[in-house]
């Protein structure tokens, strides 16, 4: 192999003079570095050269020993002089940051592990973490989402006492007999909300919130009991915490690879009003179902209750029906959830 | 002014270099999707070595008199950095939800630390920038810091919003002199007048989008609202429903006109400013970007990147950077052959990614 010739420019170690220099290099891998006329300026071997990354095409530095650098614009001959004598880092993404191939592959292949990160890695890390959240932490979530509530046109309830009491001694019975032994301490919670409606939610902590309008919907007081253990349901499961979790692991990861974009701020101003906006998904529904129907028959209510008052709110919702949250947001698989819960209550 | 012009005797006269921008957007294009590709593969790991990887393509594409600049942390500093501010600050503001008061006293804190962390950041990425085999360095002391980050906007905006174009100035009057080249210091004030005029230009824009759009917002609800029986409440519902919607979506515009049309219009009238009084020894700089042409070409970048998912986002960076560099120039009084390197500490690493994450905006219009 002949000697190879490459341009550059010399730079002493922390000097900003330039000075135009050929790199004269022989078959070992030996380098002398020559200025104006020829002359020699120093020698150096090239194993012993810090080279830097190959980034497109940009010009690199070589970083001799003692501080001096090198700035070269011919990568290509850098490159095949690195093959031949370098240590050979990080070659293989710049070989992939080059082809078009790999770049299309890329795009294939972020966007389905993109896909398999949200859709099964975040809800499983999240689920995990939200079995280890304590109970009276949570119940701190249930504070904050009250406190927001004012947004959602709520005002204070106008229920008379002796039937918050009644509703609240049905909870009462529901959890001392239906649902026995529980970490989770419940706490009942009237709301007047007029754009919403009858509706009733579950806060991750253990607050059950009951729209005065659910209450007067109802025919009888096992019909709001049905609700109750419907809810209670998605508290046992977790199921406000696991969807938190996963909204937050989601916001959290985008801010990791995003990081210079945006603020983290967002993520977890928004957290505890996400909970009342966004509709729990399928599964959790169903799953709520059931454990509302152990629930109930451990408690000695008929659980047909949850079936007619399902449909009583179908019925009472009309026009409202597609933009409320919560309950009936699932309105267009109702038949089917109905079918499902006939199904079980049939079962014995 | 025209700077170029010759010399009065007794001082050097000046050479014009302009800034020259190489980079090619296909060629970034591919660096960018294997980086994103990665990123995500790792679960967010290689976004470290992404973000140096995107920085050297940048810097080293940017060229002042043939050479560029260059970019030197290396990417496991970066990703503790990374992971010591996200834990710092997710954690604080999960003290906040949590505990609200604990959390108040922690915000208070970072009020006070503030200053230290900017000092510490700006220091770390000028260490980690390079010309010419120069490092660039940043010294900013923690009280000059604390008057130019906390107290001043405090000040600016008392008076009614009236001295927060001083604020802003100062800010950059603080960055400015603080920067140094190898040991050669930055000087240089921005004028006042300079950021009034700015400011004011911005405010105006913004008067004349929000009447645009509260008249886009009349007319796309009046029609029903019209139509509407008031004594109806069923429909009533329905008619305040719709209203709300449209605000929302109207409110939308305008965030999004302010952030992408109105703060780089800013930016850009503020950095011609700061880089006409800006000087390193002998050399002066001058910046010609234009408003209107940079706000213009920040929002059209955005709307380009949003309709086609991102996939022209490397497009529109190069773009942009090309759009900034050949508007700058370096006005040489030498051939920049006598700067030499001092032997500054690095700086924090944690306190860039840190301010990375919190917005904080560092580095005099790069």
């Amino acid at each position: 192999m002949t000697a190879r010739h490459i341009r550059g420019w010399l730079f002493e170690g922390g000097r900003s003079a330039a000075e135009p220099v050929v790199l004269v290099v022989d078959a070992f891998g030996h380098v002398a570095v020559t200025g104006a006329g020829g002359v020699t300026v120093r020698t150096f071997a090239w194993r012993d050269a810090q080279v830097d990354d190959r980034i497109g095409d940009t010009e690199r530095r070589l970083v001799l020993s003692d501080g001096a650098a090198i700035e070269v614009g011919d990568n290509d001959a850098v490159d095949a002089l690195e093959r031949s004598f370098g240590r050979g880092k990080g070659r293989f993404i710049a070989a992939l940051e080059r082809r078009w191939v790999a770049a299309l592959a890329a795009i294939a292949l972020t966007i389905l592990a993109a896909w398999a990160v949200v859709q099964y890695a975040v809800p499983a890390a999240a689920d995990l973490a939200a079995t280890r959240v304590p109970p009276p932490l949570a119940a701190n979530l249930d504070v904050q989402v009250l406190a927001g509530l004012k947004q959602f046109d709520s005002h204070d309830t106008a229920l008379p006492q002796e039937r918050r009491d009644a509703v609240g001694r049905l909870l009462d019975h529901l959890v001392a007999d239906g649902v026995g032994v529980t970490p989770w301490h419940y706490r009942l919670v009237f709301v007047d909300m007029p754009r919403v409606g009858a509706n009733a939610f579950a806060l991750p902590g253990g607050t059950i919130l009951v729209t005065d309008q659910l209450v007067k919907l109802a025919k009888n007081d096992d019909q709001i009991a049905a609700v109750m253990a419907h809810e209670i349901g998605h508290v046992e499961a977790r199921h406000g915490l696991r969807s938190l979790l996963r909204g937050a692991g989601l916001g959290a990861l985008t801010l990791f690879i995003f990081g210079d974009v945006t603020s983290l701020s967002h993520v977890f101003v928004s957290m505890p009003l996400v909970l009342i906006n966004s509709a729990y998904s399928r599964d959790f529904e169903s799953e709520a179902d059931a454990r509302g129907i152990t629930y109930l028959r451990r408690a000695r209510i008929p659980p047909e209750a949850l079936v007619e008052m399902l449909e009583l709110l179908e019925r009472d919702c009309g026009a409202r029906c597609a933009e409320a949250p919560g309950w009936l947001s699932n309105h267009p698989l109702m038949p089917e959830r109905l079918a499902a819960l006939r199904a079980r209550i049939a079962a014995p | 002014m025209d700077i170029d012009q010759p010399a009065p005797p007794g001082q050097p006269s000046l050479r014009a270099l302009p800034f020259t921008f190489t980079g090619r957007a296909g060629e970034y294009f591919r660096i960018w999707f294997v980086n994103v590709c990665l990123t995500v593969l790792t679960l967010g790991i290689y976004s470290a070595w992404a973000k140096v990887r995107t920085r050297r393509y940048f810097y080293r594409n940017t060229l002042v008199d043939g050479h560029g600049f260059d970019y030197h942390a290396r990417p496991i500093t970066i990703l503790k950095g990374r992971i010591i501010a996200v834990v710092v600050i997710g954690g604080s503001y999960a003290l906040f939800f949590w505990k609200p008061l604990i959390g108040l006293a922690v915000f208070l804190g970072w009020f006070l630390i503030a200053p230290w962390v900017l000092n510490l950041a700006s220091r770390f990425n000028a260490r980690m920038t390079s010309y010419r085999n120069v490092r660039f360095g940043f010294t900013g002391s923690y009280g000059s810091a604390f008057l130019a980050v906390c107290l001043w906007p405090i000040i600016g905006v008392l008076p009614l919003g009236l001295l927060l174009p001083v604020a802003m100035q100062r800010k950059a009057a603080y960055l400015m002199r603080h920067y140094r080249f190898g040991v050669t210091p930055f000087e240089g004030a921005p004028s006042i007048g300079a950021f009034y005029a700015a400011s004011l230009q911005g405010v105006g824009f913004m008067m004349l989008v929000g009447i645009v759009l509260f008249a886009v917002t009349m007319a796309l609800v009046m029609p029903a609202m019209l139509g509407t029986n008031l004594k109806d409440p069923a429909q009533m519902k329905l008619a305040l429903a719709h209203t709300q919607m449209i605000s929302m979506m109207v409110n939308w515009v305008g965030i999004v006109f302010m952030v992408f049309f109105i703060v780089p219009f800013f930016r850009a009238k503020t950095r011609n400013a700061i880089f006409a009084a800006l000087t390193l020894g002998p050399h002066r700089f001058t910046s010609r970007m234009s408003g209107l042409g940079y706000g213009g070409l920040v929002f059209s970048n955005f709307l380009l990147s949003v309709l086609t998912l991102g996939l022209l986002y490397p497009w529109a960076q190069i773009r942009q950077a090309r759009y900034v560099a050949e508007r700058t120039a370096l006005h040489a009084a030498t051939d920049l052959s006598e700067f030499h390197a001092d032997d500054e500490s690095p700086g924090s690493v944690a306190a860039s990614e840190l301010a990375a994450l919190e917005g904080l905006a560092i580095g005099i219009g790069t």
